[in-house]
């Protein structure tokens, strides 16, 4: 009988340690996504502005290049629509990024700042992309900068959290 | 020629209107012009006419489908490949050249930098202008445009617009360059500089006409210097170029006919008289750089060949017309 309870205990224990745990695993992913949408904004500025490669074999190249699997995503799947020519470029762009982006854990501030800069990629000459690009990247920044904290803040406490909750209920039914 | 190659730069429901056109009007098209706010408009064989919501031909303007912001907004994404500022500099000349060598001219407000034109900003109308390519046309003439030695005349091709002289440079260049045994016409080095992109329609640095396996094509660079470049660089045996104008032209061409290459150019006028009057072409015509003329008109269709004047005597008159096509 004792070898049952005990073995539910570490049942529960492991469930919320693990609930903890996934909670500060997506702060983390949260930070590495907007790090790595700052990259990719930084490749998309050379793409644009040095080497003046047109959107969709930009995106294709960006996408390779890609540390995180959600951006490599993003970025792969607005350049093959841009190549069907059926909707507008913004268009294209808030809808890849909601979906891609958004399903990953992005916050919907952070999502701005990219939807900001769909509605001018790839409709003026360079200066401007360039402006509208460095934009965008320095409002990622400041997102990355946040989500940094916050991961540190709350990272470690999530974890503990988890275990500590596990715990308690372990002892308040005993 | 593909009218799907062209159809598949246009929005998707501008795409459909055109397609659902009669074949034989397809076939003929020679420009669809799309202005923002404003009826659908395409010409064919010569004629302004109007698309209706349908997919029909129209006289009447009141009619016409028109086409939406959206729908030119669009169009300029396909044709920009969603990246206008890849296509700054061709933009700076008014088009942008597509798969095919088809072009796209462009209106709208040109951005001024220290005087020069830095580029378009809102696009308000395109016009889709397609290329032709009627290998052979020039077959029948070549005859009286070689000489007993089996070198080509420098020609002059002398017509309004859109009367075939573009189409008709296009098909000298392959005729000159494959060349021509039953003439004793060998093959022979050719340079287009194509300075509008016209003749040879480069996209992406590969000739979408047929202008001859021999060809080489100094794309979008300006004439009198890509003339000397092909000169200097290119050691060609004839030189074709279109719509020469300036005393600049004039000066590279006597350059390269008196290094010994043969030049085939185009020149818009009316008439031969027109022609003659015009300051910056005098020097042409004083010193015999040109040897024979074809005049071409729209009379029997684009391409109506009026006759072909020899040059290289002392006085060329219009009783020396020596054949109609």
């Amino acid at each position: 009988m004792l070898s049952y309870k005990l073995l539910g205990a570490l049942l529960i224990v492991a469930a919320s340690t693990a609930a903890g745990y996934r909670l500060a695993g997506a702060l983390r992913l949260r930070a590495h996504i907007l790090q790595d949408l700052v990259y990719a904004l930084q490749a998309l500025e050379t793409e644009v502005t040095t080497l003046l490669s047109p959107l969709p074999e930009a995106a294709a190249r960006i996408s390779q290049g890609a540390r995180t699997q959600q951006v490599a995503h993003f970025f792969r799947i607005f350049g093959n629509k841009l190549r069907t020519g059926q909707e507008s470029t913004h268009e294209i762009w808030v809808r890849t990024a909601r979906q891609v982006l958004g399903s990953a854990g992005l916050a919907p501030e952070d999502l701005a700042a990219m939807e900001r800069l769909g509605r001018h990629l790839g409709r003026s000459d360079r200066q401007d992309q360039l402006k509208h690009i460095a934009r965008a990247r320095a409002d990622l920044e400041g997102a990355v900068q946040r989500a940094r904290e916050q991961w540190e803040t709350y990272g470690s406490l999530y974890k503990k959290l988890g275990i500590t909750a596990g715990l308690i209920i372990v002892l308040l039914s005993w | 020629m593909n009218i799907d190659l062209i159809l598949a730069n246009l929005a998707p429901s501008l795409r459909g209107l055109i397609f659902s056109l009669p074949e034989n009007i397809l076939e003929t098209l020679e420009e669809i012009r799309l202005r923002k706010l404003r009826p659908l408009a395409l010409s064919y064989r010569g004629k302004i006419a109007f698309v209706t919501a349908r997919g029909e031909i129209t006289s009447n303007s009141q009619e016409a489908y028109v086409v939406s912001p959206e729908e030119l907004e669009l169009t300029v994404q396909i044709i920009s490949k969603s990246s206008l500022y890849a296509f700054a500099e061709e933009l700076k000349n008014g088009f942008l050249t597509l798969p095919g060598g088809h072009r796209v001219g462009v209106g709208g407000r040109f951005t001024l930098v220290d005087g020069k034109i830095a580029g378009v900003k809102e696009i308000g109308s395109l016009n889709f202008r397609l290329a032709r390519e009627v290998t052979g046309c020039t077959v029948s003439l070549l005859p009286q445009l070689v000489d007993p030695g089996g070198k080509p005349y420098s020609t002059l091709v002398v017509s309004p617009p859109q009367c075939g002289k573009t189409t008709f440079l296009r098909d000298l260049a392959y005729q000159f360059s494959t060349g021509a045994p039953s003439l004793g016409l060998a093959g022979s080095k050719v340079v287009i500089v194509d300075e509008r992109s016209e003749i040879a329609g480069v996209y992406e640095g590969i000739p979408q006409m047929n202008v001859g396996s021999s060809t080489d094509v100094l794309d979008a660079c300006p004439k009198a210097e890509g003339i000397l470049i092909a000169v200097r660089a290119l050691s060609p045996d004839v030189i074709i170029t279109d719509e020469i104008g300036t005393s600049r032209d004039v000066e590279a061409l006597q350059e390269a006919v008196n290094s010994g290459v043969r030049v085939m150019a185009s020149v818009h006028a009316g008439s031969w008289r027109e022609l003659e009057e015009r300051p910056s072409l005098k020097p042409l015509f004083a010193e015999s750089t040109f040897q024979r003329a074809v005049l071409l008109s729209h009379r029997r269709g684009p391409g109506t060949v009026e006759g072909i004047l020899r040059l290289d005597r002392p006085e060329p008159e219009a009783g020396e017309v020596a054949e109609g096509a």
